[in-house]
């Protein structure tokens, strides 16, 4: 579960006092397949790189399936976001330089997984992808859709709880931002809690639950 | 093996340009770091071979004689212990170089003499009786001529035929020139003598300063008896000479590897910024993929050495390509203080060049760098 209490996000004082996120409190339960919007410089995606232990909060508590997670130690702090979260971006977020298996091999490695066990689970993401074809290929010899489908392997490789999608269909035409949407929910349906920052309100409108935020406050 | 080279060579070359400005730098500083290891060897050798050829006992004797008055034939017949050599000052005209050169003359030898031969032996053997003939050092003999299947030079306008190379690991011996008293014409002898300054010394490995003082009284005892008006100084020579390392450096230009050195170091710096800043995103995403920093330094330290290690594959390939050429800008010896020393250089250039990445990767939000989005 997600809890976040009294959250504000300011990046640089010295440039303004006004925060990227205000006084957020919010609750996410397991398995919940919960949408973000709201306009651009909104906050959503301080929000999600927040819940996604990539940024720290500036005040705020933020509890991860009942751990504190800004009184860890930094080690603890990294393994939580190593253990529970998955992250995909719309630009994909890609190494340019390795090939799409390199790519998804990358949060195993940071695991320490042993190759064989890596091997099979890289297949595995791959194969339910759709994308087993393409483990040779560099991203920039793939299709969005194909670069978008080899990011949400890398995020599920490791079987993370949490995944977080922040503008998924936003580099990619409406066809393939719907099939990336349909596999997302199809994860969902799996028991991953899926958080998805969207400008796309019809995108908005599958999820369970739609989550507003304007100038860094929730609506 | 050939999946492995390939791999190894992609996981180097991801970041082509930074990879080869890195590359180039480094062959440049092993070109630096062989040269200055070159000549620490150099110097240290050169040393060790001077060393070597100090005898355990020495005297020093200085004599002063009348002008063209021949001190020096039949003086062996009356030395029965150590080796004696007239050196010093005396410098004889080399036809074939166009200069004088500091010579030595065995006078007598009764024990082994401490020049390295590398090939041939030295002047004064039974065989060369009534013969002109001497032994250089390897500097030397380039300058030599062939004639009836031997090598010649002429010395104070005298042919001399060569029946040694006189060389040894450093370059030491290289300028030497080596007569004997026995085998020298006229004109090299009327040379000789015309100096009336003459430097000698009388040196054993296997017998004590006191027997050598004893057999210091007689060539006194010889060299008075041959010219009235001579003086004869003698020294007990216990210094250990002066050392030829500093010498080495200065003449070597040690100075010139250490400057470009520097400079390369400087250009690592600068090519590691560029390098980081090409891999940023990467480590961004490695970041925000759970890589820890030790772990990314760790990876920045590994890739730098692989390029370490691929740039020193190259060098030595093209230094055994080249070899011929090389040599004669530089050789390499790799010994164990010659290999600690390298290693050295490469922990300093492996550290130098990864500061600036290290604290990048510290520094970095993978937020910043990864998520691209406007929010």
């Amino acid at each position: 579960m997600i809890e976040l209490k009294g959250i504000v996000k300011i990046y640089d004082k010295n440039v303004s006092d006004k925060p990227a996120l205000n006084n957020v409190n919010l609750t996410i339960d397991d398995g919940e397949l919960v949408s973000v919007i709201g306009p651009s410089g909104s906050g959503k995606s301080t929000l999600l790189n927040i819940i996604g232990c990539m940024d720290r909060a500036t005040e705020g508590q933020y509890i991860l399936n009942g751990v504190d997670v800004y009184s860890c130690s930094r080690k603890k702090y990294d393994l939580l976001r190593k253990d529970n979260i998955g992250f995909v971006f719309q630009h994909f977020a890609l190494m340019d330089k390795f090939t799409a298996y390199e790519n998804i091999e990358l949060p195993l490695l940071a695991q320490n997984i042993k190759r064989t066990q890596r091997n099979r689970m890289i297949n595995d993401a791959m194969e339910r992808l759709g994308i087993l074809s393409e483990r040779g290929k560099m991203p920039s010899k793939m299709s969005g859709g194909q670069q978008q489908r080899v990011a949400i392997a890398r995020a599920l490789v490791t079987g993370c709880n949490i995944l977080l999608a922040d503008e998924p269909t936003g580099a990619l035409d409406q066809a393939t931002g719907r099939e990336v949407i349909r596999i997302l929910k199809e994860i969902n349906a799996s028991g991953t809690t899926v958080i998805i920052v969207t400008h796309d309100s019809g995108i908005a409108e599958q999820t369970n639950r739609i989550i507003e935020i304007c100038d860094g406050e929730l609506v | 093996m050939k999946i492995r080279i390939k791999h190894f060579l992609n996981s180097i070359f991801r970041y082509r340009i930074a990879s080869v400005c890195f590359v180039v730098g480094q062959l440049i500083i092993y070109f630096s770091v062989f040269g200055a290891l070159q000549i620490y060897n150099m110097a240290s050798l050169k040393e060790e071979e001077r060393k070597e050829a100090i005898y355990d006992s020495r005297i020093k004797i200085e004599a002063v004689s009348t002008d063209n008055i021949d001190i020096f034939s039949g003086m062996s017949d009356n030395i029965e212990f150590g080796n004696m050599v007239l050196s010093g000052r005396l410098v004889l005209p080399v036809k074939e170089t166009g200069i004088a050169s500091t010579t030595e003359i065995i006078i007598k030898g009764n024990e082994e003499f401490p020049y390295i031969m590398e090939s041939g032996r030295l002047p004064g053997t039974g065989e060369d009786s009534g013969k002109l003939v001497a032994a250089l050092g390897r500097e030397r003999y380039k300058y030599t001529y062939e004639k009836n299947q031997s090598r010649y030079i002429t010395i104070c306008d005298e042919e001399y035929e060569v029946v040694g190379v006189i060389g040894g690991e450093s370059d030491y011996w290289d300028n030497s020139i080596v007569l004997c008293i026995d085998n020298v014409g006229s004109k090299t002898l009327d040379e000789i003598i015309s100096g009336s300054k003459y430097e000698m010394h009388l040196e054993s490995n296997i017998y004590d300063i006191e027997t050598l003082k004893l057999e210091y009284e007689d060539i006194f005892r010889f060299i008075v008896e041959r010219d009235g008006r001579s003086s004869v100084n003698a020294v007990i020579d216990k210094s250990s000479g002066q050392s030829t390392t500093e010498n080495t450096y200065a003449r070597q230009k040690i100075e010139v590897n250490y400057i470009v050195y520097i400079f390369c170091l400087v250009n690592s710096v600068l090519v590691s910024y560029f390098w980081i800043e090409a891999r940023k995103r990467e480590i961004a995403i490695r970041k925000a993929f759970g890589f820890g920093n030790f772990k990314l330094i760790g990876m920045l330290f590994a890739d730098v050495i692989k390029l370490m290690v691929f740039s020193l594959v190259i060098f030595l390939a093209v230094y055994a390509a080249g070899y011929r050429w090389l040599a004669g800008i530089m050789r390499i010896y790799i010994n164990l203080p010659t290999f600690m020393r390298l290693l050295g250089a490469i922990f300093l250039t492996t550290i130098i060049t990864v500061i600036y990445p290290v604290f990048s990767v510290i520094r970095m939000m993978p937020s910043k760098s990864v998520a691209g989005s406007d929010d």
